[in-house]
């Protein structure tokens, strides 16, 4: 009898044993399209970049040229066109608005649909400098918070000479008034006329190009990898005076 | 009858060198009255009518001692019994310690590890005390150098280490975590608890490391001065009036061999780091009775560099880390039936890093981390007859985890944050039917400062001797951790811990355990167990960038639950002259943050380990009498994530163009596993004399067959003239090939 258990037991922990044994996982990779559009609201042409993924054995190729990228807001609907000098796709048919939101749809045979979602983040006040006002480097640039933005981006150009700086600044969430010290991002500026430009991009353009570990790969935009996001910037003009 | 009997009571030691022999067998020869000693070499036999008896004190690798006494009507026999050391023959029976325990105490996923274990297997460089370990059933490591505990599906940070009563925060740390804090020739016992453990440990999820250090000889002057191929140690120890020192010390000198081959051959070049653990420990016995004990550890790996490439400093980094601790303990026997530890205990885990440039301050860095431990703890056991004793006790905790982040005199970042734990435990073991069914029940109370919290934490362990070599354990309890870490304990490398208090707004981390065992005895050195154990997880908190280094604050840790399940399997053999066994786990783990359910990285299905020995017979030329062991381990993959894809990732620019780089395409986090591995080492130890003076040398190989056993891929995108060739993922193994050390020893 005792043999005949331990017989049962054997063949009990066998079965436990093999039904832990795992299938080999294949590596079946399906390609996805790949976009990358940022509507901007300081110029009349919007564009959008079509890519696809590869898989870690595939030679990639360039930039798609012959999928059918149809971009709307509300009713309205734009089919963009493929520029061959510059590889993206264009469309001079919207204004990008405040608070506005738009879509893109991109198809390609062989592809899944992508589709991306943008809200224009809200205008916002540029608080000091005021227009024409004269102020140093040591000076802050002050604005109040836009609705619907993630990060802001900030554009200082000389207007008389070939100079222009930019940078990002990601805000305290619990700011609702933004100051950007002047003096950290121009150190070795010249003195002179300045244009201030103040963008504030939407969240999917700070997840995308913010996002932690550089791991998102999709910001504001479904079936396929990329970012659709959106600018509002506003503008100033100010006299840099050296210290 | 009770008022007819008396009993005998007292010490069990070594008469070499004065060491406890735990668990030693005890009888009255031609009666049916018996007993063990405890972890601390006390034993008490109760209700012997009163008579003339032989005494029989029986332990593996001593001679029997066979003593007359006299047992007096309600009087009780004080009789202290040094036991001399004898080897044994093949095939005598002495009972051993562990055939004690499985008689007498009722113990579940309990492992105990004597110097012998850890130096007769092969080990990288040198034996190791938690590279031992990881051969035993339910323990999983991650890659061929980690010397990480990854117990029943747990995590590292999970176990509670002890080293003579005082916390071990972080015990791998030596070498990038190759080596442990432990000095293997310090360690005189050491205990694991996988899960299921008595109510006398607590503060943590999954299991226990308890490791005691040799007592130190009380009969003589003795030591060793060992010299491997990475470190040099040195051990003395001997009496003192009434009690023993041992002084214990080990380090790298590396460092110092390429400072002499520097200042011979002008070749500058330099090693900035070496590791050093000092140990020091005192008893002292006033009388029979009372015992002191001063402990302390001081474990530090240093990193000093001097960048000088003007002929003057430019810049220079000092990176320190390490473990410091004390205890202080008094035992003391109150009354023969009432015995009693007292421990205070302070531990210490330092990190430093300080970097100076030289040639502009500003960009100086100077950063602390630190976790301090005070502990007071006080332990009783109360033999109320040979079936039944109370186990109590009470400890309080105090902590402090700060951190000093001063990058410039503007940008400073500081943080201390403080914590008390009292804690109390009571656990009743008795046998509820005499030699066939015992008991542990218990609970541990503790209650936390941060977040004003009380958990209380029942646990049962169940014992049912079937037959005389056939028992089934049962256990299950409920366990609370009140510390946390916040680096990941998924990573491949991590050198150290970086703990945190749980939030006042989180819940306690919690776990649950369930175990069932069987424990076979084929003969009095053989014993087969099989252990299937359920154990659940609830309120777990990891980073949020979980592959990345640590979340601060503690809040912004993502909240999740999860369990682990498996069953173990374990035959091991000791005989003097052949040792060996074979552990098998099959182990599935599954974590849930944030909806998402995955296996960890350290689930691994199915570990399987074979540990053999021998002594070398006479015929042999040149290496007879030594000893030859080897170890084989299987493995199947641990989970990971692949590169599965490749995009361009086009960044936009508010200039106009669009800049691109290549990005690879994760699966799931465990959708893939890594290639089974396995590996075959070998070690040779022989016994010699050199000067006079007995000695040993061992050999040993890493990696017999040269197997390479992945541990991970790497993409890489220089393959070819164009940036649309496609990469390649080249794999890496981290003892790709044979790696020989050698070492020996010489005892004075």
């Amino acid at each position: 009898m005792q043999s005949k258990y331990l017989t049962l037991l054997h063949i009990a922990l066998l079965l436990v044993i093999i039904s832990a044994c795992e299938n080999e996982i294949v590596d079946d990779y399906e390609p996805e399209l790949n976009v990358l559009s940022v509507l901007n609201d300081m110029t009349s042409i919007q564009t959008v970049y079509v890519d696809r993924t590869y898989s870690m054995y595939d030679t990639a190729g360039g930039l798609i040229e012959d999928a059918l990228v149809i971009m709307s807001a509300g009713s309205y609907v734009d089919t963009l066109d493929f520029i061959h000098e510059t590889g993206m796709y264009w469309t001079d048919a919207f204004n990008i608005v405040p608070l506005a939101t738009y879509e893109l749809t991109v198809i390609k045979e062989g592809f899944d649909t992508l589709t991306g979602t943008t809200t224009v983040p809200a205008s916002f006040v540029i608080i000091h400098p005021a227009f024409n006002d004269t102020i140093s480097f040591q000076d802050t640039i002050v604005f109040a918070k836009s609705e619907k933005a993630g990060v802001y981006g900030c554009v200082l150009r000389h207007e008389m000479i070939n100079f222009a700086t930019f940078f990002y600044h990601e805000p305290d969430p619990l700011d609702s008034i933004i100051q950007l010290p002047i003096g950290e991002h121009l150190e070795s500026a010249p003195p002179g006329r300045y244009v201030i430009y103040i963008s504030a991009y939407d969240s999917n353009f700070y997840e995308y190009h913010f996002g932690l570990g550089d791991s998102i790969l999709q910001a504001g935009v479904t079936g396929g990898v990329g970012c659709f996001g959106s600018i509002r910037t506003e503008g100033t003009v100010a006299y840099i005076l050296a210290d | 009858m009770l008022s007819a009997s008396g009993s005998v009571s007292g010490f069990i030691t070594d008469a070499s060198n004065g060491e406890r022999l735990a668990y030693t067998n005890i009888y009255l020869e031609n009666t049916t009255l018996g007993t063990a000693s405890n972890d601390k070499g006390y034993y008490i036999l109760h209700r012997i009518p009163s008579g003339a008896y032989n005494i029989v004190f029986s332990y593996v690798g001593y001679e029997t001692n066979i003593s007359d006494i006299v047992i007096e009507e309600n009087k009780n026999l004080t009789l202290n019994v040094e036991l001399n050391p004898s080897p044994i023959e093949i095939g005598e029976v002495t009972v051993s310690a562990e055939r004690t325990r499985f008689e007498r105490t009722v113990e579940v996923s309990h492992i105990i590890f004597t110097p012998r274990d850890i130096k007769s297997v092969p080990s990288l460089f040198e034996g190791d005390l938690i590279k031992t370990l990881q051969l035993m059933p339910g323990i999983v490591i991650m890659h061929d150098l980690s010397n990480k505990l990854h117990v029943r599906g747990g995590s590292p940070d999970e176990n509670l280490v002890l080293l003579d009563g005082i916390t071990v925060y972080n015990p791998s740390t030596h070498l990038g975590g190759l080596f442990s804090t432990f000095d293997p020739e310090a360690v005189g016992y050491a205990e694991l608890y996988a899960g299921g453990f008595p109510a006398n440990f607590g503060d943590r999820l999954s299991a226990v490391l308890n490791v005691e250090t040799k007592e130190g000889n009380s009969k003589s002057c003795t030591g060793n001065v060992s010299l491997g191929l990475i470190t040099s140690k040195l051990l003395f120890e001997g009496p003192i009036p009434s009690g023993s020192f041992l002084v214990a010390g080990r380090r790298t000198y590396f460092d110092a061999l390429v400072w002499l081959y520097d200042q011979i051959w002008n070749k500058d070049i330099s090693l900035p780091y070496y590791f050093y653990d000092l140990l020091a420990k005192v008893n002292f016995n006033p009388s029979s009775e009372n015992r002191f004990t001063l402990a302390g550890l001081k474990s530090t790996d240093i990193v000093s560099y001097l960048e000088n490439t003007t002929g003057e400093a430019d810049e220079r980094i000092d990176l320190e880390w390490g473990n410091r601790g004390a205890s202080l303990r008094w035992r003391r026997v109150f009354s023969p039936k009432f015995y009693g530890e007292v421990v205070g205990a302070w531990s210490n885990f330092i990190t430093r890093l300080k970097y100076i440039d030289y040639t502009d301050t500003t960009d100086n860095l100077n950063l602390y981390e630190d976790i301090l431990d005070y502990t007071m703890k006080c332990d009783f056991n109360y033999f109320l007859n040979e079936n039944h004793t109370l186990d109590f006790g009470i400890d309080g905790k105090t902590m402090k985890v700060g951190y000093n982040y001063d990058f410039t005199e503007d940008l400073f970042f500081e943080q201390e944050q403080k914590m008390n734990i009292i804690s109390a435990y009571f656990q009743n073991k008795s046998f509820l039917i005499p030699n066939i069914i015992s008991i542990n029940a218990g609970f541990r109370g503790m209650y936390c400062s941060k977040g004003k919290r009380f958990s209380i934490d029942p646990r049962l362990g169940i014992k049912y001797l079937f037959k005389p070599n056939t028992a089934f354990n049962f256990a299950l309890g409920k366990y609370s951790q009140f510390l946390v870490t916040i680096n990941s304990q998924e990573s491949y490398f991590s050198v150290f811990d970086f703990w945190r208090p749980v939030g006042e707004t989180q819940k306690l981390p919690t776990a649950y355990h369930i175990v069932a065992g069987y424990e076979q005895w084929f003969d009095e050195q053989t014993k087969f167990t099989i252990e299937p154990y359920y154990k659940k997880y609830y309120n777990l908190l990891v980073p949020t960038i979980d592959d990345l280094f640590f979340s601060e604050p503690t809040d912004s840790l993502k909240v999740g639950d999860g369990y682990a399940t498996g069953i173990d399997f374990f035959l091991k053999k000791t005989l003097k002259d052949v040792f060996g066994w074979i552990s098998y786990s099959l182990s599935y783990t599954k974590r849930r943050f944030e909806g998402n359910s995955y296996s960890p990285r350290y689930d691994r299905r199915h570990n399987l380990n074979l540990v053999f020995g021998f002594t070398i017979p006479r015929s042999v030329p040149l290496i007879r009498n030594g000893t030859l062991s080897v170890r084989w381990y299987f493995a199947t993959g641990l989970p990971y994530a692949k590169d599965i894809a490749r995009y361009r990732r086009l960044i936009y620019n508010p200039f106009g163009l669009v800049e691109y780089e290549w990005m690879t395409i994760q699966s799931a986090r465990d959708a893939f596993r890594l290639p089974v591995s396995h590996r075959l080492d070998i070690h040779l130890e022989k016994n010699m004399r050199i000067f006079g003076l007995n000695g040993s040398w061992f050999i040993d190989v890493i990696n017999v067959y040269s197997r390479k056993n992945i541990a991970f891929y790497i993409v890489d995108w220089d393959t070819g003239p164009y940036d649309t060739d496609p990469p390649q993922i080249k794999s890496y193994s981290l003892l790709p090939i044979p790696i020989p050390s050698f070492g020996f020893t010489i005892n004075f």
